[in-house]
């Protein structure tokens, strides 16, 4: 795969235009979205998602889950192996993104950005990539429960309803991600794409439940494990008393504390990463920090490479 | 050499205990802090004060010499420097005791001068006017005691009369004091003055009495005065007989030199077998009582009384008792009637202690006969001469009478140390605000 040869000018000033803090101040998430996937994709030459339409695009080795009716008897007959047809079509896929609203996802780093802020572009630039290629897309928003669904569908029309649920969508109250996420599966009808964005402060064990059951399903699971950059360093140099957001709990953080923190969020992090490695779910974690395109490029990419193999 | 005027104010180093407990005891403000989740945090076990090393040890040194600076000066230095120590030797302390006794004192030539030369000579001068020399050199003593660090003096402005100072009360005073004495009028050889009026027989008229004290002698002169009035006028005898009874009182009393009685403070007296005014009444003016006290005081009409036999007197709460015969009955009485004093003796108007009786009213009437500011011998100039000797020198505790110390250098230097804590504060405040905003 290729990208266009770009100057370090031109490269730069986009990179500045993809700063979260920069988009986050912008009122017009649509305008957010556009630039935040023409920054992007630009390069990209093939479509990152691929659905299962009539027109054949490779094999790949059958995964439990799939559609029999996909599988390739006469290369079985001939080879005995299970492969399974995939097809190039912009208009069947079906995408679902879940984007966490709890009341930890409020929380926001030094550069003002917060989770649920950055977790909004995300989810925008990604409807609205996979809108432009003419599919569907779908949002879930929820917290403690699913406050607000949008079946997936394709058209302008239809990416401007999510855009604007997104935009009206605040961090607050508890989580309840694996009941939430569990109906958000359920309500995909048919194999697709389920994006979840969130910091995956839940029951971590009930949540890689659900997620693995949605690979099981057929699904093609992305996971975006958005952090802030203070979430990960724990910069708190002196004594300080944290408030839990979302129990209300306050515990005492002393300088000892720091070091243990570092310790245990740095084993969630890897747990997830390895646990999503092992269930074929694509995980990556971005902190607000993080430019977007810098935050969805490697998901893409990888998503390509997917596609072309 | 440093001497410390109020020692006592160095308990106040115990202060310096504070900033150390506040450098240790510092009160650990956790920052209230958002966060996603603390399921991750392990609690702290500190609290939210503990003991821990001083952090910024300059800021404490700086704290420590700023409470030591401000006790140190509390305490009021004194540096005895070998010029301070040469300008309290140069300077004197002067109590100059004024004698103000007999017209002479402060407003005389002799005061004015010996004031105005000790402020002249730039000296601390303290002016005490006495009419006792022996009390105005005992404030002058106590002045000087606490006088400012300087050579002391005591100057005695006085006529320096006989008695009115002695050689014990002058051995008294500290051998470094020194002493001179500048006698007041000291050419008066001699002292004309009036005497006590005299009552004069057979009319009770009073007559003056001139009197001339010399150094050769006292010379006293009578003069009749005819427009003098009769005794009879401030003294009288209650009775039918009673123009007989003052005549015949009046001859002993005449001889044994008795003041004349004033019409102005009349007396009465009611003998035996005369009854005593109905309306009289025990509502005595001043003088009456100073007279009644002085006859009460009087020794030979007392021993008198104890002699003598009285007659049995009428009991009545107007009168009040006031000398008792052998027996312990009432001898004497006294009552007042329109501005009168009346005294009632058990004794008839011809006995001795009648006379006697009238005489010490009448002196203790007139009240003391005391003139010592007429006094023309005084205390030799030689004699005063073997008194009077030079201040001494400053002695060695003189610096603890200091009415000024060095506490204002330190003052300054704790001062400039606020300044400088402030600065090194500011610092640090800016560092943790830094650091806060970073978190």
């Amino acid at each position: 795969m290729q990208r266009h040869q770009q100057t370090p000018a031109l490269e730069s000033g986009r990179r500045r235009l993809l700063d979260p803090a920069l988009l986050t101040a912008l009122a017009d998430l649509e305008l957010v979205a556009r630039v935040t996937v023409d920054g992007t994709v630009s390069g990209l030459h093939r479509s990152p998602f691929h659905g299962y339409s009539a027109e054949f695009s490779q094999y790949r080795h059958y995964r439990p889950g799939d559609d029999l009716k996909y599988v390739d008897w006469k290369l079985l007959a001939r080879t005995d192996r299970v492969y399974t047809k995939q097809f190039r079509e912009t208009t069947n896929l079906l995408a679902q993104i879940a984007v966490d609203a709890s009341a930890s996802m409020a929380y926001h780093g030094a550069n003002g950005v917060s989770k649920v802020d950055y977790a909004r572009i995300l989810a925008a630039a990604l409807a609205h990539l996979v809108t432009a290629q003419g599919d569907a897309a779908g949002l879930v928003v929820y917290g403690d429960g699913i406050r607000h669904y949008i079946p997936s569908r394709g058209g302008q029309v239809h990416l401007r309803r999510i855009l604007v649920a997104l935009d009206a969508a605040e961090a607050e109250g508890g989580t309840s991600a694996a009941a939430s996420l569990a109906r958000a599966i359920d309500l995909l009808k048919r194999r697709g794409m389920l994006i979840v964005i969130s910091d995956l402060y839940d029951d971590e064990g009930r949540v890689d439940e659900e997620l693995r059951r949605a690979v099981r399903i057929g699904h093609d699971v992305a996971l975006f494990h958005v952090l802030t950059r203070e979430e990960v360093e724990f910069p708190f140099a002196g004594d300080v008393e944290l408030d839990d957001l979302e129990t209300g709990r306050r515990v005492m953080a002393g300088p000892a504390s720091a070091a243990e923190y570092r310790r245990a969020i740095a084993a969630f992090l890897e747990g997830w990463r390895t646990r999503s490695a092992a269930a074929g779910i694509d995980y990556t974690h971005v902190t607000t920090d993080t430019p977007l395109d810098a935050a969805l490029r490697p998901y893409l990419l990888r998503r390509a490479r997917e596609a072309a193999r | 050499m440093i001497g410390w005027l109020q020692p006592s104010a160095f308990w106040g180093l115990g202060l310096l205990a504070l900033p150390v407990a506040i450098h240790l005891l510092r009160t650990r403000h956790a920052r209230r802090v958002p966060f996603p989740t603390v399921r991750f945090v392990q609690p702290s076990s500190t609290a939210s004060v503990r003991i821990r090393p001083p952090s910024d040890l300059r800021l404490l040194a700086v704290r420590l010499l700023i409470v030591a600076a401000a006790v140190a000066a509390a305490a009021q230095p004194l540096w005895l420097s070998p010029s301070r120590l040469a300008a309290w030797h140069a300077r004197v302390a002067r109590a100059v005791v004024i004698e103000t006794n007999g017209g002479v004192g402060a407003a005389g030539p002799e005061a004015r001068r010996v004031l105005a030369e000790a402020e002249a000579a730039g000296a601390l001068v303290h002016r005490i006017e006495q009419a006792d020399l022996r009390e105005g050199l005992r404030r002058a003593r106590a002045w000087l005691d606490s006088a400012p660090p300087a050579r002391r003096e005591i100057v005695v402005v006085s006529a320096f009369r006989p008695g009115t100072l002695t050689p014990p009360t002058v051995a008294g005073i500290e051998p470094d004091i020194g002493l001179r004495f500048v006698p007041l009028d000291s050419d008066r050889r001699s002292a004309d003055l009036d005497g006590i009026p005299l009552l004069a027989a057979p009319d009770g008229r009073a007559r003056a009495q001139r009197i001339r004290i010399a150094a050769d002698g006292t010379h006293v002169r009578l003069e009749e005065n005819a427009a003098a009035k009769t005794g009879s006028e401030g003294l009288r005898v209650h009775g039918e007989r009673s123009q007989a009874d003052a005549r015949r009182l009046v001859a002993p009393l005449a001889a044994a030199g008795t003041p004349a009685p004033d019409p102005a403070q009349p007396i009465a007296l009611v003998f035996d077998g005369t009854p005593a005014p109905a309306a009289a009444n025990p509502s005595f003016d001043r003088w009456m009582i100073a007279t009644l006290a002085g006859i009460e005081r009087d020794r030979e009409l007392a021993a008198l009384a104890r002699e003598t036999e009285a007659a049995t007197l009428e009991h009545s709460e107007a009168w009040t008792v006031l000398l008792a015969d052998r027996s312990g009955r009432a001898l004497v009485r006294a009552a007042a009637l329109d501005g009168e004093l009346l005294l009632a003796a058990a004794v008839p108007a011809s006995s001795y202690f009648a006379a006697a009786l009238a005489r010490a009213a009448l002196v203790s009437r007139y009240g003391p006969i005391e003139r010592p500011e007429q006094e023309v011998l005084t205390i030799p100039r030689e004699r005063l001469a073997s008194w009077s000797r030079q201040p001494g020198p400053v002695d060695a505790q003189a610096w603890r009478r200091s009415d000024r110390s060095d506490a204002r250098w330190l003052w300054a230097a704790a001062l400039a140390l606020l300044v400088a804590e402030a600065w090194l504060r500011a610092p640090a405040r800016t560092r943790t605000e830094e650091s806060h905003a970073a978190a």
